[in-house]
């Protein structure tokens, strides 16, 4: 059927084999991939055989008739590729080269019109060529969105970094506007100044919700926030939380519930300071969209295993709800279920982000169920450890409340700023104690040669001798002269990741957060006054006070 | 389109202009592609807005942008590695524009989103022929004119490119006088 032209026009690489394994009626490309092939070549000088039969030797060769055949020239290394077939008792070769570069056609000055028109190979080469720019071009666009990508967290970090400065920066003189206005409160006022005052404090106080929730915005995006691991009671903790909220919910006319399983454990392991910022978020806001009906808040358990322990926290309100396609973004930052609500409402839209946040950060999970005009139920689960009820809870400080001082303390304060050590001396004075003022560590260090106060308060940040060196001064004297171990509480505006540990590591004892409220230094003296190690004490020096 | 083509006209423009033109043109013409793929396809209202925007921020005619895009096209493929491929068509230029619609076809293979026009050379004298230019796609013309001279000069020709209008009205599809082929 076909003649010699056809398969010359269609195997332009074509050649026969004689019996004596020479190369007969050699195809017009041939010699561009095999050049030292000529009419009567002996195939094994020209080739080696890379698959099939090991030798171009005829009879070894109709024995792989079936099978497909590599053949290397010696001479160019080009591989031909094809198989062997017997025409009318001759073999004959039928295939083409193989290659996996297009440049290496021009290299052997090969044309298209060197191949046959059905011969794929040519084609295959441009779309390697175009594969290969393809990935070139998809690389350098990957290079560019990561340089894009470094870029937007560069930003990113640096309005992380300038909220928390600049939290910081407003937290301490509003430290000074809310004690003096708790000062201010204090001392004989008329009806008008007295709600003006109130109106400061409460302003005051909201200013400076905002601004913590920014700077644990800062910290949450940072991963500046690190998590208390320490035994607390659940229960007594929802408990205090739910019951801060009953005159919010009777002067709104609602119910306000409490149901806990009886089976809930006493003690687990975890941040009960950051459980409750959760709570009092979620509660609030079930409050907040409330209007009538009932806020219920309902705490159960599951053991996991012998260490673990699943708690669940219900608040579950019959207020506004949320939209179905709203539900989804709640818990993104700036978000609330619509514009009306922050005009309606207020807020920041901050709280329920930095809610999910930290809940995910305690390894739970928050979710959200709602119906428009029903109410919405936040579900918190939280996986945790059981506590040793034998310890006593650490973290949740119950506030003592107007129980006085079982003995007036000295308290030594070390502050920098003029404000902020005269609202420390009053605070500590209406408490009943002694105080003596510092400068700064220096200062601090200096008045301890002569004074063994109960405590310390250290501002961190200061002139001279900041309270870390301070800190450090004071436990190697201690430890060098045998003196009894003063406990010193930090007390800056600084909530940043590490600053703790440096506090710590410096000697100190405690760690409290600016402003500081009456409630947290009633407690801060309750805990760290009146106790048995002053037993070592040596008797007491008399003391400057404030 | 495929990303080849308007990479082709982002070097275009970033080569003669700068990178700073290429970026006013890319948010110009609404493009946020940041880097074109070759083998990507892009929908052809890109490439029409890319060459807009390209008139307007080089305050010229789009014709002559397009010329000036199709006379740098032949030697963007040529660096971008499909040199070889207009070798390999032919050493001559009147033999790599016979084998022009072989070369589509085979390239469409690749590409099988191409919509490649179609192409015939008549021959009217020794050193003249008309090129006979059918696309799908309109407005290319200056596109072509500015190809062809791109081919002339990668073949060493003084090449005299013509887009004939009569013979083009005539014909109901773009012709081309070719002199000094």
């Amino acid at each position: 059927m076909l003649n010699r032209d056809h398969v010359a026009e269609l195997f332009p690489f074509f050649f026969r084999l004689d019996d004596a394994g020479r190369l007969r009626d050699l195809g017009a490309s041939l010699r561009k991939v095999v050049p030292d092939a000529e009419e009567g070549s002996q195939a094994e000088a020209l080739f080696l055989v890379k698959r099939s039969a090991l030798r171009l030797d005829p009879a070894a060769l109709r024995e792989h008739l079936d099978q497909l055949v590599l053949l290397e020239s010696r001479e160019s290394g080009v591989m031909l590729r094809g198989r062997f077939l017997e025409v009318e008792g001759r073999l004959a070769f039928f295939g083409s080269p193989w290659f996996r570069e297009l440049a290496e056609l021009e290299g052997r000055g090969l044309a298209f019109s060197d191949f046959a028109l059905h011969d794929p190979m040519p084609d295959t080469l441009v779309l390697l060529q175009a594969v290969a720019a393809s990935l070139r071009d998809t690389a350098r666009l990957a290079e560019r969105l990561r340089g894009l990508r470094d870029e937007a967290e560069r930003a990113n970090q640096a309005k992380t970094d300038f909220l928390a400065v600049m939290s910081h920066e407003i937290r301490t003189p509003l430290n000074v506007v809310l004690g003096m206005t708790e000062l201010l409160a204090d001392t004989p006022l008329d009806d008008d100044q007295r709600r003006y005052v109130d109106a400061v404090e409460g302003n005051s106080e909201m200013l400076l919700r905002l601004i913590s929730n920014v700077l644990d915005v800062s910290k949450l995006e940072g991963s500046q926030l690190d998590l208390e691991r320490a035994p607390f009671d659940p229960r007594r903790l929802v408990d205090d939380v739910v019951a801060g909220f009953g005159p919010r919910a009777r002067a709104k006319g609602l119910a306000l519930r409490f149901e806990a399983d009886e089976a809930l454990p006493t003690r687990v392991l975890g941040d009960a300071a950051r459980t409750r910022q959760v709570l009092l978020n979620l509660l609030g806001n079930a409050l907040k969209f409330t209007h009538a009906g009932a806020v219920a808040v309902r705490l159960s358990s599951t053991p996991v295993d012998d260490e673990h322990v699943q708690l669940r926290l219900e608040v579950e309100d019959t207020g506004i709800g949320i939209a179905e396609e709203k539900l989804g973004a709640i818990f993104d930052r700036f978000v609330q279920a619509s514009s009306s609500t922050t005009r309606r409402f207020g807020g920041s839209g901050l709280g329920l982000h930095i809610a999910r946040s930290l809940v995910e950060l305690m390894g739970g999970e928050l979710g959200v169920r709602s119906r428009v005009g029903e109410g919405t139920c936040f579900t918190l689960d939280l996986r945790l450890e059981h506590g040793d009820p034998t310890r006593d809870s650490r973290t949740v400080v119950r506030p003592p409340g107007d129980v006085p001082l079982a003995a007036p303390l000295e308290v030594l304060v070390v502050e920098d700023t003029p404000d902020n050590r005269t609202l420390m001396g009053r605070f500590l004075a209406r408490e009943g104690c002694g105080v003596t003022l510092a400068c700064h560590g220096a200062e601090a260090l200096e008045r301890l040669e002569e004074l063994t106060p109960d405590l310390i308060l250290m501002d961190v940040e200061m002139p001279v001798m900041d309270g870390l060196a301070c800190a450090a001064a004071i436990r190697e004297r201690e430890a060098r002269e045998g003196r009894p171990r003063v406990p010193i509480v930090a007390l800056t505006a600084h909530a940043l990741r590490g600053f703790r540990e440096r506090c710590l590591e410096a000697g100190m004892d405690a760690f409290l957060t600016k402003p500081l409220q009456r409630a947290q230094l009633r407690a801060t003296l309750h805990r760290w006054g009146p106790k048995a190690s002053r037993l070592s004490a040596p008797a007491r020096c008399s003391v400057g006070r404030g | 389109m495929y990303g080849l083509v308007n990479k082709a006209i982002q070097d275009f423009v970033t080569r003669e202009h700068g990178p700073e033109a290429w970026e006013r043109i890319r948010v110009a013409a609404e493009v946020d592609v940041l880097e074109f793929v070759c083998m990507s396809p892009y929908p052809d209202d890109l490439t029409y807005r890319l060459v807009a925007a390209a008139a307007d921020e080089l305050a010229q005619p789009a014709e002559t942008v397009l010329e000036g895009f199709g006379e740098y096209w032949i030697r963007f493929s040529a660096e971008e590695g499909y040199g070889e491929l207009m070798h390999m068509w032919g050493s001559s230029l009147e033999e790599f524009l016979g084998h022009m619609n072989d070369l589509h076809a085979r390239i469409s293979m690749v590409f099988p989103e191409l919509r490649p026009p179609r192409i015939r050379c008549e021959a009217l004298s020794d050193d003249m022929l008309a090129l006979h230019y059918e696309s799908d796609r309109p407005g290319l013309a200056p596109f072509v004119t500015g190809l062809l001279r791109g081919l002339g000069k990668r073949f060493g020709r003084a090449l005299q490119v013509h887009h004939d209008a009569a013979r083009t009205a005539e014909a109901g599809h773009d012709v081309f006088l070719l002199h000094g082929v």
